[in-house]
Order: C-alpha cells, then structure tokens, then sequence
C-alpha cells in the first residue's frame, strides 16, 4: 500500500504538525534560556515539514514552498543576521555588539532578555528551516 | 603498568574516539560505493564530535543556565556542546551536498561505485 | 572607520553573496555589475588595510566588545592584509573574466549562483587569513572547502560533477583532522585564542608533549589534503581540469594558498619556531614539499590537455612554498610568502589563458593548438610570460620568489642546503621542458584546423590577463614594496 494511500497517517500527521511547529519555535526562542536555539528549532520546524511531504505527496510540499521563496528566505535570514551585526558599528561599537545598541538587556532567566541574541536566533531559525527543507526536496526530486 | 591502565581507564573516550575516527577514515578510502564513502565522512566527524563534547563533561557538573532556574554547583563546559553544534552543521551541509552530487553522479553514471565511474570516465574521455 | 575595516570586508562579501539571489529575482542581468561593485569595494578596502598595517601596526579586533580569550578576535596583521589585498584583487579580475565567460560554460540557470559562490569564498578567504580565533578559521575553512568544489560542479556535466565529487570526499576526509586538531589544542590549553592558547602551549608541552605532536600531524594532514601538498593532490588535475576557467582559476591561485596561510597561522602562532624546530614536522615537510616539487613537474611532463598540465605544475608550486616554509630561515620564508603573490598571479592568469583559449578554439588538447599564438598573439604572449616565470627567468615575478627560497636554503646550509638548491634548478628547467613545447607549438606550429569561434576575443576577456602580465613584469621588475612586507612578516611568523 502506497504511504499517500494511508488515511490514520494522514489525519495523525495533520494533527501533530502544528505543535511540532509550535515546539520548535519555542525552541527558537528559548534559545538564549535553555539549551536549543536557532539551529535545533530551526531544525524540528523542518522536520515537520519534512512530515508534511513525506506523509502527503513532495510537489504538494513543494507547493507550499517552492524553491525561488526557499532561496529568498534563506538569504533574508542571512541578511538579517547581518543587518543586525551592522547595528553595533551604527552605534560606534563593534560589528555584533549587544547591549549598546538600545535593545533592552531585561533580566537573565526571563524571555525578554539577552538583547540581540532572540533577534539573531530567530533569524538563524528560518534561515535553517528553509535550508533543511529546501535540501529534502531537492534530493527527492526525480530529475 | 597499572598506572598505564589506570590512565586507559580514565580517558577510555579518546580512545574510543580515536577507534571510531578511524573506522570512518578507513570505510571512506576503502569502499568503492559512493554512498559508503559518504557514510564514513560522517562516522569519522561523529566521532570528533563525541571526543569534543566529551571534553566538556564534569563530572556530577549541573547544566551551565544562569539566572532564574540555575542550579548551583560545578557546571559543565557549555563551549564544546556550543562549537559542536557548528561543526554539526559544517557535517550536515558536507552530507547534503554529497548526497545532491551523489544523485547527479547516478544521473549521468547511472551507477554508485566509484571504480566502475572512474572506468566509465576514461572510456568516454 | 578604518578600525572597522577588517570585519567590513568580510561582512560585505558575505552579505553580498545572501543578496545575490534577490538580486536575480529582481533583475537578473545586475548581478555580475553589483558583484564587481562589491568585490571592488572590498579590494579598495583591503589595500587602504594594508596601508594602515604598514604604517600603524597591527588592527585587533573583538567581534561584540568582547575582548580575548572570550571573545572572537581578529587580527590584521601584515600576512593577513597582504593576503587580503592578493585575495580580493584577483577575486576582482576573474569576476571581470567571467563576465563573459561563463555564458558559455555554465547553464542559465546555475550563473546567479556562480556569482553567490565567488563572493562566499572570498569573503571566507579574507576571513581565514585575518581571523585570530582556531574556531573561526575552522569554520572560515568549511566554507571555502564547500563552495571549492561547488565551483567546480557548477559547470554540470560528468567530468564535472565527478571531480567535484571527488575533491569534495577528499576535503571533507581533511576537516575532520583540523577539527581534531583543535580539539586537542583545546584539550590541552583550555583556549581557541591562538596568541592564548599559543603561550599556553609552551607551558604544558612538556607535560603533554605527544598530544601537542599529534595534533600538529592532524593540522598538516588536514590543510596538507586541501592545499595538495604532494602525495594528498590526487583530486587537484580533475578538479582543475573539469572546471569552468575561472573557477580554476580562483581554485588555483587563491584558495590552495589560503589554507598554506592558514596552516602557517596555526603552526607557528601555536607552538613558535623553537617547539616546532625539535619536532620531525619540518622533515616531513620538506621531503613532501621536494617529491611534490619533482613529481608535478615530472607529471606534467606528458599532459595532452592544457588545463591539465598548468594544473599539475600547481602541485609543484606548492611544493615551492612549503619547501620555502619549512626551511625556516628568514630568506626561505619570505621567498615562500613572495611566492604566494607571485605564484596567485601567474597561475590565475594562465588558466584564464587557457579559458580564452577554449573560448575560442573549443578544444584544450595541446596536439590541436599549433599555431594558435599566431591568431591570438596577446593572449599567448601572456601565456608565454607567465611560463618564463615560473620557470624563474630574471625580470619576471617567479624568479624573485624562486632566488629567497634558493638563498634560504644556502642560508640553511651544509649538503642539504646544496640538494634543496639542486632540487629547485632541476625543477625550473623541468618546468621550461613542458612549458616550452606549448609555446613553441603555438608560436611555430602549423594552422590549427579547428576553426574559432570569434575573430577577436571580447575585451573583458582579455583586460584580466593584461593586467596580471603587467603585474608579473612590474612585481618582477620592483618587487620592492611586496619584498618588504614579506619580509616583515617572515620576521614575525619566526619571531626575531
């Protein structure tokens, strides 16, 4: 029997997507308070979309996120890593300087805290998923 | 001879990772399946992974959180895990590019060993 | 501002490869003009860097405010300027060659990439030889070794993506001994600093002498494998051979130098010139250095292909430079770093000879080429002087750098001075024996019979080559300014 074919898998995998998204970008933006960050969320926000194509069909993934939008976003995640990094010469500090540049620090221990760090993490985070996702497709495609 | 044993018994990770370095270094030079090289890339960076990760641990050290939630006491060595998360990547990009190149070998080869490729490269040079 | 300067660089180059992708999906025909825009910014920034380190000194520089050992440090020093300068120039002119070259080696589709990959491995480059971090530079390291043979691979057909393969499998069977490597240094030092973890190492050598050894051997098996230094080469001809012209080029004349710099950088900032003078590591070397010396030049001896003979005269090229290193005197190692200069130059302009050569003729078998410097006398004159320099002709680049290396190993003294000496005359004229039967062919040989593509090779074609024979006549003529600074930092690299 075909995979696409099975019924208990579809509706399971519709159902447990969203909270392995969810998980994931708790995990995106955790990172600066527990293990993680943006690479591990990054990741697990991938593998559910990995989930998606692999239990439904990969053009129909591929529709959701084609390669054209894969590459941009994959470039605005970098981009924005290093725009960020650019905040700290604005502010005559050096490249990737935290704490001067007017994001509050907060209190260690709480989400709002650590400055520049949750920005660049969620950055990474994207960059990371659509990677990840963008390599799955194209190593499944046929041709 | 003891103190040679008990100094073994102490660091057995370098060893072990030292063991498994060499299987990777050994599977990728002595297979000719494509697929195989890639797989011993992989065991051979696992296992400086491990030997990395492995120097960071204290023992009965407590996860390195600051703040609200810390717990005290010795802490692990939080900078291997984090480099390791790097080398990770380096490792996973290094597989997926080999893996995409591997698909369009099979493309144009339409086989996975290596010996037979290179044959098939000097036929048609 | 100027302060800035080392990261500036970097930063523009990677960023500008991110942008690359947007910029195609905008308009597509303004990548190559934004790419040379930004690759020309980041030359200009890096020769005012030089001017800077000449003049003031070194620049350190702490990424976020955080000063060493926690933080990430870069440091512009003389090597890593001078590096950065040699980088981003050529960088520039193989960009300019590619401008209309890789219309007809790569595929629509993949050019916008080719751009992203130049930009990320410069930018990775200039990062690897100014980083002062072992971390960094091994991160810096993993991009240039996987947008190598992505470079490669680009052109898309089987010979391609086979060698691209293969340099890739080999590439990655060497970061896996770097990466050890460090780890080990951190084992025992406790820092990924090198001007720190350098003064540590010589506290606890004593201690821990076999894992500093080790190490070392897993340093020089690693960088050795992605600079092919001789018996590690075997994915260099392919590689070379099988790639679009200017990816060769880049490949050739850049990124096997910048892991010879970055090799460099670990060794003597680790462990200094005096550990390293009691360890077997400058044997090793200088046996490798001389087989790869004799070897690729006895190798190239019977090359059909054009491409495939200038790339194995490369492996005894870098056989010159670490001969030059690892002699250790301060004439040897100055020629050795001269010689990065003047080997980038030489080398990146005779595979973009021979890419205006396959341009046209659509052929790269030597047989085949006879009489072609007749129908393109610029292009083959160019060939023709990058030949006499590296077979070390006076008034030409590659005879200043082959003269430090031979006084270095005179200075090194005794019979194997002498053989070291003997080493590098036999190879030039070795060098002369298959270099000359192309120009003779080219130069004397009857009509071609293939016919050529174009009457007259596109100006951006041949600008790139112009300019680089006229830096190997001028550097050969007033290697002042580059002798200098490598000599500076020779005299830094083995503290005197």
């Amino acid at each position: 029997m075909r995979m696409q074919e099975i019924l208990i898998l579809k509706i399971v995998v519709r159902f447990v997507i969203p909270f392995i998204q969810v998980y994931g970008f708790y995990v995106i933006t955790a990172g600066h308070l527990s293990p993680g960050g943006g690479f591990a969320g990054g990741t697990i926000v991938a593998a559910s979309m990995v989930l998606y194509a692999l239990t439904f069909d990969a053009s129909q993934g591929l529709e959701k996120l084609s390669h054209e939008r894969a590459s941009l976003f994959e470039s605005l995640g970098a981009i924005w890593y290093v725009a960020l990094g650019f905040l700290g010469i604005l502010v005559g500090g050096n490249f990737l300087t935290n704490g001067q540049i007017g994001i509050p620090l907060g209190t260690p221990g709480y989400l709002i805290s650590g400055g520049l760090i949750p920005l660049l993490s969620f950055g990474i985070g994207i960059k990371v998923a659509v990677t990840v996702v963008s390599l799955y497709y194209s190593l499944v495609e046929e041709d | 001879m003891a103190e040679a044993l008990a100094a073994l018994g102490q660091n057995y990770f370098f060893y072990y990772a030292l063991i498994l370095f060499m299987v990777g270094f050994y599977t990728t030079l002595s297979h000719s399946n494509i697929l195989k090289k890639i797989i011993g890339i992989n065991i051979m960076e696992t296992s400086i992974f491990l030997f990395f990760v492995a120097l960071g641990y204290v023992e009965g050290g407590q996860a390195p959180i600051m703040g609200r939630g810390a717990e005290g006491g010795p802490y692990m060595n939080p900078l291997p895990s984090a480099l390791i998360l790097t080398g990770i990547v380096v490792s996973v990009s290094i597989t997926a590019f080999a893996l995409a190149l591997m698909v369009k070998l099979y493309h144009f080869y339409g086989t996975l060993d290596a010996d037979e490729i290179v044959m098939l490269r000097g036929e048609r040079q | 501002m100027i302060y800035q300067l080392p990261v500036l660089i970097v930063v523009q180059l990677l960023l500008g490869s991110f942008l690359m992708p947007i910029v195609g999906r905008i308009r597509n025909q303004l990548i190559p003009h934004i790419s040379l825009f930004l690759m020309g910014l980041a030359n200009v920034f890096s020769i005012i860097l030089l001017f800077r380190v000449v003049r003031e000194g070194n620049i350190h520089y702490h990424l976020g405010n955080w000063a060493p050992p926690w933080g990430i440090e870069i440091v512009a020093d003389l090597l890593g300027a001078y590096m950065a300068v040699i980088i981003t120039g050529i960088s520039f002119l193989v960009l300019v060659f590619a401008w209309r070259d890789i219309q007809r080696e790569i595929n629509y589709a993949l050019r916008g990439w080719f751009y992203t990959l130049v930009l990320l491995i410069s930018g990775a480059m200039v990062g690897m030889v100014l980083t002062n971090d072992l971390f960094n530079l091994y991160v810096m390291v993993e991009i240039v070794s996987l947008c190598g043979p992505a470079l490669v691979a680009i052109r898309n057909n089987r010979l391609a993506v086979e060698a691209g393969f293969k340099y890739l499998v080999m590439i990655a069977l060497g970061s896996g001994p770097i990466l050890f490597g460090i780890a080990l240094i951190y084992m025992i030092t406790g820092h990924l600093n090198m001007t720190f973890a350098g003064q540590e190492v010589l506290n606890v050598i004593h201690e821990y002498p076999r894992v500093a050894l080790l190490a070392q051997a897993f340093f020089i098996v690693g960088f050795g494998v992605k600079a092919a230094l001789f018996p590690l080469h075997v994915w260099l001809p392919d590689a070379y051979t099988s790639a679009p012209s200017p990816s060769s080029a880049l490949l050739a004349g850049l990124a096997a130098k910048v892991y010879i710099v970055g090799l460099t950088r670990v060794l003597f900032n680790l462990y200094g010139i005096d550990v390293l003078a009691t360890t077997p590591l400058f044997t090793i070397l200088k046996v490798m250095a001389v087989a790869g010396i004799i070897m690729g030049s006895i190798m190239a001896l019977n090359q059909k292909d054009i491409k495939r003979l200038v790339a194995y005269s490369s492996v005894a090229q870098i056989g010159y430079i670490f001969l030059g290193l690892s002699l250790a005197t301060g004439f040897s190692v100055t020629g050795a770093i001269l010689h990065i200069l003047n080997h980038a130059l030489i080398k990146s302009m005779m595979f973009l000879c021979c890419g205006v050569i396959i341009y046209q003729k659509k052929t790269s078998n030597v047989d085949e080429l006879g009489g072609v410097g007749k129908e393109f006398p610029i292009t083959m004159i160019c060939f023709g002087i990058g030949a006499f320099a590296m077979v070390g002709i006076p008034m030409l680049n590659g005879f200043i750098s082959k003269w430090y290396i031979s006084l270095g190993a005179l200075e090194y003294g005794g019979l194997a001075g002498l053989m070291y000496l003997l080493v590098i005359i036999i190879s030039s004229l070795l060098n002369g024996l298959y270099y000359l039967p192309v120009l003779i062919k080219a130069f004397l040989g009857g009509d071609s019979q293939k016919e050529t593509v174009f009457d007259k090779a596109p100006i951006t074609l041949i600008l790139p080559i112009v300019i680089l024979a006229a830096g190997i006549i001028i550097l050969g003529l007033l290697p002042f300014v580059p002798l200098q600074i490598a000599a500076d930092a020779a005299q830094h690299l083995l503290g005197q």
